[in-house]
């Protein structure tokens, strides 16, 4: 499972290692009373002597903030992720996609080796794709509106929060997202994926496909919704997955520096593989 | 370690003829490129300049100054973002210009366009004081063109980066203080409305601004020009040494100030830049307010030549003491917000000095001019009132304004101003307010 040396050395890790030598699976609540405790900015997620050349702040409420270490395999992995997404939606080379949600986000900052330090191609530069970002705030609709009527845009990805005022900048700008070319759009959330009943009226509104992504940034994971099965595709070449009694667990398989290990997907079932847009993908249902 | 205001390199200590003939090559290469893409094949014909025939800076006056409206005149044209003033060869991140008046156009950065910006923003950064080593605070990555440009600064030296979740908005500041309290960067590059956001945050965590500071040597502050105010409320307050203003635009300019902390020298990599009288544009005498135009000396990406990027600025005269050969400005505002008051021609930046002046507390507060009360020709301020004792202010500083402007002027306290997507517009009508986020 992963580098068992390397995460026996991590002292979030080391707290929970089992008889088997492996950590006992966990969740975020998990994570933030272990950073509510420690002293260490990188929530105990960093090996001893290592050196993170980038953390970043999880997204969420609460009042205690929590930092992700992370190196350049873990960025080169995760964004390969978000290129997968990309790819199964039917994004290729010379498309545009369009994104609303803050840059703190890893649906954006993955996107190109512009936005985040350290991690060198993004899936733009690794699908030879042109993006284009809108802040995050709901304020930011009318722009995004213009991005949407200029840039035709073959995807945009969303925070679901922005989906409504989205929708109404939309039509009050007299832009068409499917005649502007847009043939899909996806909605992202931390830590969970949406429901497709939530979905429904951006569907409608919009005219366009909605696909759902499931992240888990706390272990660097992200899966898209597929177009033909509706079921979560999780590239094995990335992520290992086990089910064990508590759950389905993710481990990062690109995670080595900074190791990502059996995160503990909550309400996740895992369905057999052979989804004909990829046979090999394993997958999840919510 | 090196002084905060050290040179990044030989050329910041090259006498002015030779950054002089650096530029003149650098901009005949540019136009070169320029004359042979739509958008500028036609407007260089219209105006009888053959690019070929430029070989000084001052035959710049020959390209024809390209306003906003032409861009967006283009744009609605052709309906695409591409508008034939693009030099791109594959793909490319789209950063989004949305000027003042909301209208967005579109700027191309091709992968060819990242190595000047690292080494502008590594100068700019490092002129602000910034060395290997730090760690750097990204608090709004990814959608504006400095967050690129920080991207390739924290490579280039082998910066620590954090990245704090959410954008420039108020609510977030917790995040970023909180970020600034765990990590304790030497060196802070933030968006000015929120520096006074996060001053805020730290009164209301009952924390000493001086304690969530400590450690910060220098601040960068960009977004918004700086008071002499603002600058002397966040040195005292936060406790820093050094706050550095520093502006720039998506279109290409770039700007920052060195130790003497007068005016802001070009980053000559991005833009050479004229401060022209906006009616004749003609240049504009040093000292005299006019319009910032900027001509981009890098052909990669969407190209900028006279473009007036809407900018109220002023040249200083001569070369600054710290020995830079590069120009110096300071920009005052948008010339959009421009109004007429008393029989003068004013800025929402110079009522915003004159209340810092009138009230020290009063340094850095949020405040907006009503546009009904200048029609009337008086000054109706509105301002957030927020921890100041406004029954003894009020009347203190509308008699210091009436007497400045020579109007009636009326003070309307407490109210919470919309903020837009660059803070609170510093000029609102009545059905503005009260739009609040």
């Amino acid at each position: 499972m992963g580098a068992p040396g390397v995460v026996a050395d991590v002292p979030f890790y080391r707290q929970r290692l089992g008889a088997d030598g492996l950590p006992k699976p966990w969740t975020l609540a998990d994570l933030r009373d272990y950073a509510g405790g420690a002293s260490d900015p990188a929530a105990g997620r960093a090996p001893p002597g290592s050196r993170p050349a980038l953390y970043v702040q999880l997204e969420g409420s609460e009042d205690v903030p929590v930092y992700l270490p992370l190196g350049p395999m873990e960025l080169r992995g995760w964004a390969r992720a978000l290129a997968y997404a990309w790819r199964l939606w039917g994004v290729g080379a010379g498309d545009v996609v369009a994104l609303y949600d803050y840059g703190s986000s890893p649906a954006v900052f993955l996107a190109s080796g512009l936005y985040v330090p350290g991690l060198g191609r993004g899936a733009a530069d690794l699908l030879r794709v042109t993006v284009v970002c809108n802040d995050g705030p709901a304020s930011m609709a009318a722009r995004m509106a213009e991005a949407v009527r200029c840039c035709r845009p073959r995807g945009i990805v969303l925070r679901a929060d922005v989906a409504r005022p989205l929708v109404s900048a939309l039509a009050q700008a007299g832009v068409p997202a499917a005649e502007a070319g847009v043939a899909w759009a996806a909605v992202t959330t931390a830590e969970e994926a949406p429901s497709p009943h939530e979905l429904a009226p951006l569907r409608e509104a919009l005219g366009v496909p909605v696909y759902r992504t499931w992240r888990a940034d706390a272990a660097l994971f992200l899966a898209p919704e597929c177009p033909a099965c509706s079921l979560f595709h999780v590239p094995r070449a990335l992520y290992r997955l086990e089910e064990l009694p508590e759950g389905v667990a993710v481990t990062a398989a690109f995670a080595r520096d900074f190791p990502a290990t059996r995160y503990l997907l909550e309400g996740a079932e895992l369905a057999p593989p052979g989804c004909h847009a990829d046979p090999r993908a394993w997958r999840l249902r919510p | 370690m090196a002084p905060p205001d050290g040179r990044f390199d030989a050329m910041d200590s090259w006498p002015w003829p030779r950054l002089r003939r650096w530029w003149e090559r650098r901009l005949r290469r540019t136009l070169a490129v320029a004359g042979g893409l739509p958008f500028y094949r036609e407007r260089f014909r219209a105006a009888g300049f053959d690019p070929s025939s430029f070989r000084k800076l001052e035959d710049l006056t020959a390209v024809p100054v390209m306003r906003r409206e032409d861009v967006l005149g283009a744009l609605r044209g052709g309906g695409h973002y591409l508008i034939g003033m693009e030099r791109v060869d594959g793909e490319a991140v789209l950063a989004m210009s949305s000027g003042t008046e909301g209208a967005t156009s579109f700027v191309a950065l091709p992968r060819r366009w990242r190595p000047m910006e690292r080494r502008a923003s590594v100068r700019a950064h490092w002129w602000a004081g910034v060395r290997p080593g730090d760690t750097f605070l990204l608090s709004a990555p990814a959608w504006h063109i400095y967050a690129l440009g920080q991207v390739l600064l924290i490579e280039a030296l082998r910066l620590r980066a954090v990245v704090t979740w959410g954008t420039y908005l108020p609510h977030f500041a917790p995040r970023i203080l909180h970020a600034i309290v765990t990590f304790r960067p030497r060196f802070l590059a933030l968006f000015l409305p929120m520096a006074f956001s996060l001053l805020e945050e730290a009164r209301r965590q009952g924390m000493r601004a001086e304690r969530a500071f400590a450690g910060v040597e220098a601040l960068m502050v960009a977004g918004a020009p700086i008071t002499p105010g603002m600058r002397e409320r966040l040195r005292e307050e936060m406790g820093i040494g050094r706050v550095v203003e520093a502006a720039g635009s998506t279109e290409g300019f770039l700007a920052t100030e060195c130790g003497q902390g007068e005016g802001l020298h070009l980053v000559p990599e991005k833009s050479y830049a004229e401060v022209l009288d906006p009616e004749t544009w003609q240049s504009a005498a040093p000292g005299e307010r006019g319009a910032l135009v900027i001509t981009n000396t890098w052909p990669w990406g969407s190209l900028y030549l006279r473009y007036d990027t809407g900018d109220a600025a002023v040249a200083f005269p001569g070369p600054c003491p710290c020995g830079r050969p590069y120009p110096r400005v300071k920009l005052l505002g948008r010339r959009a917000y421009r109004f007429r008051l008393g029989g003068r021609d004013l800025l929402p930046y110079d009522v915003q000095h004159a209340v810092e002046e009138a009230v020290p507390a009063m340094r850095g507060a949020t405040l907006a001019i009503l546009r009904e009360g200048l029609d009337r020709g008086e000054l109706h301020l509105l301002a957030q009132g927020q921890g100041l004792d406004t029954a003894g202010i009020g009347p203190r500083l509308q008699s210091a304004l009436s007497e400045r402007f020579d109007v009636p002027v009326r003070i309307e306290w407490g109210r919470e101003l919309p903020l837009r997507w660059k803070g609170v517009p510093p000029v609102l009508e009545r059905a503005q307010v009260g739009e609040v986020r």
